[in-house]
């Protein structure tokens, strides 16, 4: 039978599951290597990772259902993620959110008409320096105002995540301009608006 | 002025501070070379210890005293690198994975080397993407180039190092969830004792350690123990990762040494308040700590200091809110929060954080009712008998207690707020 884990991918597959001194640890990883390439898990892959591990399908989607990354029904092809964590709440993450949903018209967790993307809130990614934060396939883009994200997404829809992201993405988290001089004695230097700062030095 | 110790090289290379070449350049596996030619495992223990060094993921135990539970002759053993960072407000461990792999990667080794484990499993977050592929790439380089791998270094010394992606469940911070997690099962938290030390992963013994208490290690052994715990206070020694968010000018992470107080850190660090505002409120530790009011802001950056008035530097996450801020709803935020990640196996917090969050929630839409202060109240108490720090247990983690902890602490210190949200006696006849 020919599935998700066949030639190099089975490979792959068999590899991770020997990393581990059990193999039931290479759960993760395999949802994972088929999340990577389709953008969810299908029912069938789950027998397949079953198998490989040697636990029933019922077990991989018990444990796998608990983990919020995992999808089990198909998804746009670019996945945004606004961060709805404390800070960038503070920051207006909530807005930025309704205004990309009313602008593509769907609904929280909904896929736009032309299965371009699909919008989640999130909890904290992690990114509260750069607040409001989104990921788009998981690449950070931070200090994203609330008119800027529907922008961001025609561009990524009209240039394609890659070359916005090389552009506009945050491939760090920030360490913050100025830190050398805060940290050396002496009075706090002046700056500017610390957004047009980080754009400056990044 | 301290030295910095986790965060010299990325300011000095912004660019490239994560490659193999520039971490050699800047000295980079020298404190391993130095460890395993010229030191026993135990003088690297002994040096942890003397450094004083503190986890840094939030309950701040002394490292080195936990290396030394694990029971002798019991082998295989395991270290288990904690960066699935996800309290809300950090973003530290981020930074670390993203910019410095290598400085983990040798930090986890050293470790390994000092404790004796053969496995090394580093648990990085889902959703950091990037960390991920520069973390399994370092650890690819650091093998090739003989740091890892069998016998390291021309040692004798074994030890491999896998990069574990998570996939997105909070409670996977918790050291026993986390190892749950990395058996292949969903992760939830195990009652302790017995403690990982004795019986952690596959139940054998193991060490869990946070990504930035770990990216420490090769400063330490580099330049002794000593030198680390001459930086900082006593009881809290070395510099430390915070990360500032919320209404400053100049959010970011900042490595400064433990014992500034809060103002300083806010004006020099932070460059004050956005739109010269005034601070109403602050998170000193991540979201899990009991908030603080302007009158607290003379305090010093300290575990001690915190312990003092009842809340926790935790995972250093700085929290700033300005006076034009009401405290309900980034309140509601953090317990909807904890409410979410909630394993679900303990019914007070299965239940308990999801009825504060629907209490909350309903105070934050104006369809409040006068009782409900107190029934916040009650059912954190129910969590939390007490309502004291560090908190009283019904769970199994400390989960729950962490969603109860923003409302208490904020309806002793901002009971207003709470108040000017509810319907007046007027509103709630007239049913508007």
């Amino acid at each position: 039978m020919s599935g998700f884990f066949d030639g190099e991918r089975l490979t792959a597959a068999r590899a991770k599951v020997a990393e581990y001194p059990q193999p039931r640890s290479a759960i993760l990883p395999l949802l994972h290597m088929v999340q990577g390439e389709l953008g969810y898990v299908p029912r069938d892959a789950m027998r397949e990772i079953a198998d490989l591990i040697g636990i029933t399908p019922a077990e991989v989607l018990g444990t796998g259902s608990f983990y919020t990354m995992f999808k089990f029904e198909k998804m746009g092809r670019h996945l945004v993620s606004v961060c709805g964590g404390i800070s960038c709440m503070l920051m207006g993450s909530h807005d930025l959110y309704r205004r990309m949903l009313d602008h593509f018209g769907v609904g929280s967790l909904g896929t736009t008409d032309d299965g371009e993307f699909s919008f989640e809130l999130v909890e904290c990614a992690a990114a509260c320096g750069g607040a409001p934060a989104v990921q788009v396939d998981y690449l950070f883009f931070e200090n994203v105002g609330a008119d800027d994200g529907v922008e961001l997404l025609e561009d990524i829809r009209r240039l394609g995540l890659d070359t916005v992201y090389a552009e506009r993405g945050s491939m760090t988290a920030p360490l913050s301009p100025g830190a050398e001089e805060a940290l050396a004695a002496g009075p706090a230097p002046k700056t500017a608006h610390p957004r047009a700062e980080a754009e400056a030095t990044d | 002025m301290a030295e910095l110790v986790l965060t010299k090289r990325m300011i000095e290379h912004p660019r490239d501070s994560w490659t193999l070449a520039t971490y050699e350049e800047t000295g980079g596996y020298g404190a391993l070379r130095q460890a395993v030619r010229e030191m026993t495992p135990e003088q690297v223990h002994d040096e942890v210890k003397a450094a004083g060094l503190r986890g840094r993921g939030g309950a701040g135990f002394p490292t080195g005293v936990k290396w030394g539970f694990l029971p002798d002759g019991e082998y295989p053993r395991y270290l288990v690198v904690n960066g699935d960072e996800g309290e809300p407000g950090t973003f530290k461990d981020r930074m670390l994975m993203e910019r410095d792999p290598h400085q983990l990667v040798e930090g986890a080794i050293l470790s390994a080397y000092a404790v004796g484990a053969e496995h090394v499993f580093i648990y990085c977050r889902g959703e950091l993407r990037n960390a991920y592929e520069r973390l399994c790439r370092a650890v690819d380089e650091a093998t090739e180039k003989g740091y890892a791998g069998t016998n390291v270094l021309g040692s004798g010394f074994d030890v491999k190092l896998t990069v574990h992606r998570a996939a997105g469940a909070y409670i996977c911070g918790e050291e026993t969830a986390l190892l749950t997690s990395l058996e292949g099962y969903r992760g939830w938290p195990r009652l302790k004792p017995p403690f990982p030390a004795v019986k952690g992963l596959y139940a054998g013994p193991t060490v869990v350690n946070n990504v930035e208490t770990l990216s420490n290690v090769p400063w330490i052994v580099r330049n002794g123990g000593a030198a680390y715990a001459a930086m900082g206070t006593e009881k809290s020694p070395g510099t430390r990762l915070f990360c500032l968010s919320g209404h400053v000018n100049r959010p970011g992470n900042y490595e400064i040494e433990l014992g500034t107080p809060f103002r300083e850190f806010f004006d020099r660090w932070g460059q004050g308040i956005r739109n010269g505002e005034r601070v109403k409120a602050f998170i000193p530790g991540g979201a899990s700590a009991p908030w603080l009011d302007a009158s607290s802001l003379d305090l010093p950056m300290s575990m001690e200091a915190l312990d003092s008035v009842k809340s926790m530097l935790g995972s250093g996450a700085v929290v700033v809110m300005d006076e034009t801020t009401n405290v309900v709803r980034p309140v509601w935020n953090l317990v909807h929060f904890f409410a979410h990640e909630s394993c679900g196996q303990c019914t007070p917090c299965r239940e308990g954080t999801t009825w504060l969050q629907d209490i909350l929630a309903r105070i934050v839409d104006g369809r409040g009712r006068r009782e409900d202060l107190d029934l916040l109240l009650d059912v954190c108490d129910n969590i939390t008998p007490g309502l004291g720090w560090p908190p009283a247990q019904t769970t199994i983690c400390v989960l729950a207690p962490s969603a109860a902890a923003p409302i208490w602490s904020t309806l002793r210190l901002f009971r207003d707020d709470y108040e000017e949200l509810l319907p007046t006696a007027n509103e709630v006849a007239a049913g508007v």
